[in-house]
């Protein structure tokens, strides 16, 4: 099987998409932990 | 390409080590800019809390950013009052302008600082009592005030709805050290109940487990914090009812107006349906019908084991010692639209019953009073809240009762 090709070329521009990258998933983690800790309940029907 | 090859073409233009890299950076960031967030998250000009900045709409505010929004409010010198309680001392019926905790703000001028940190349905126990514990030590000088009817004791650590704020405290480290209150607060929530047939309920777990999880997670990562201002102040991105429509409801939340109406301008016959009248009188009763009983003369006689194994029980241990004092809890009336339905007999029970929850709560080492008996029907809302006309009548007991605790506590110059 040949290799994929690459859309990034060169080291420091794959060295910037890849720190890009991880920095967007670190983001979203971050937020996925606020949204896991909303209640799914509805106020209402924990309230009353 | 095909999707595949698309994918292929992206990992292979990576290096895991630096995606690696830049997750944790990213985190790590994510987590510092949380705990800067805390410290700053303030509300401009806050009045209160309103239904787009409650659970009602899945807004959470945390201990942190009540504790920021108060240090923006205050000024040096001056005494802290912080409101708490449910509905009816957030001011529902009132305006922004008519909040009955901007005209006791006004009562007491320049010398006090008060802050209404009510919610819609929440205790004594709840989020407003947590903030000012943890504010108790950076402010001392300070009163709590928050509502109750008369036999209701409060849950320890708070209702199932705004307990996260004192699980967000706990683990945040902000709460004074009180052993015999975390222990009620621990047996409530494993209090179980056994059925015949075998199956054992526990009324107050809840999602106790996942709720601590999270905020022992949030004390590390300070999440809350962050996407709160970030719902705040710049796009909110959480869905919920009562939200303005599906392309609107991203904007920040400091964009939508505080709903609440003047009751005032509400016509007596919605405010006060025929149809609800009995189920209004039942809730009435219960305010005192298990409270006392008729002796052999037909007078009426405490009930000491609601009185004593309930109520009194259950308001001990629910604040550390040291701030039980400076806590003013006021038993809130009920619309004599209502009460002038009750037989006479009815109105007397209804009357000692407050009274009596006047002195244990004092007994139990808090300041209490009751209002609204002599509020003209006008004066409430509906059966429990109150009008802007009630709202003036309220600040204007509570503000020389607020006085006369500052100087007991010492907190005035002799």
């Amino acid at each position: 099987m040949s290799s994929p090709e690459q859309f990034v070329r060169s080291p420091l521009a794959r060295h910037a998409f890849s720190l890009l990258v991880g920095l967007t998933v670190g983001v979203f983690l971050h937020y996925l932990l606020y949204r896991l800790g909303l209640p799914i309940q509805p106020f209402i029907y924990v309230a009353f | 390409m095909t999707t595949k090859e698309i994918f292929l073409a992206l990992r292979t233009s990576m290096v895991t080590r630096t995606v690696l890299a830049g997750l944790a950076v990213g985190f790590v960031g994510m987590c510092l800019l949380g705990r800067r967030a805390a410290h700053t998250v303030a509300h401009e000009n806050f009045i209160r809390f309103t239904q787009y900045t409650s659970p009602e709409s899945k807004y959470y505010p945390t201990v942190s950013e009540m504790m920021s929004i108060v240090r923006a409010k205050i000024k040096p010198g001056q005494i802290l009052v912080v409101v708490g309680g449910n509905s009816i001392l957030r001011g529902v019926a009132q305006t922004p302008d008519q909040v009955w905790s901007r005209k006791l703000q006004e009562k007491l001028g320049d010398g006090y600082c008060v802050v209404n940190f009510a919610f819609n349905s929440s205790l004594i126990t709840d989020a407003a009592s947590v903030a000012a514990e943890a504010l108790s030590k950076e402010f001392p000088r300070q009163i709590y005030i928050a509502n109750a009817a008369p036999t209701q004791a409060p849950t320890p650590g708070g209702s199932s709805v705004y307990r996260w704020v004192y699980w967000d405290a706990y683990y945040k480290g902000l709460l004074l050290d009180a052993p015999a209150r975390e222990k009620k607060v621990a047996d409530t929530i494993y209090t179980r109940i056994p059925y015949p047939d075998g199956h054992v309920v526990y009324p107050f777990r809840g999602n106790i487990q996942e709720l601590k999880l999270a905020a022992w997670l949030d004390s590390w990562c300070y999440f809350n914090d962050f996407w709160n201002d970030v719902a705040y102040e710049d796009f909110n991105t959480v869905w919920g009812n009562l939200m303005p429509g599906l392309a609107d409801f991203m904007q920040p939340r400091k964009n939508w107006r505080d709903p609440d109406p003047d009751g005032t301008q509400i016509p007596m016959t919605v405010r006060f349906p025929a149809t609800t009248l009995e189920g209004e009188l039942a809730n009435i009763r219960g305010n005192s019908q298990y409270a006392f009983n008729k002796d052999a003369a037909g007078k009426w006689e405490i009930y000491l084991p609601l009185w004593d194994d309930v109520f009194q029980k259950g308001i001990q241990d629910i604040f550390p010692p040291a701030l039980k004092s400076r806590t003013l809890i006021l038993l809130s009336g009920t619309a004599t639209y209502y009460t002038r339905w009750l037989t006479e007999d009815e109105r007397y029970r209804d009357k000692i019953a407050y009274e009596m929850a006047v002195q244990r709560w004092k007994a139990g080492g808090f300041d209490a009073m009751e209002y609204g008996r002599d509020f003209a029907i006008e004066d409430f809302y509906d059966r429990t809240h109150l009008t802007a006309t009630g709202a003036l009548k309220l600040s204007g007991m509570v503000a020389p009762k607020v006085r006369e605790m500052a100087q007991q506590l010492g907190y005035l110059p002799k």
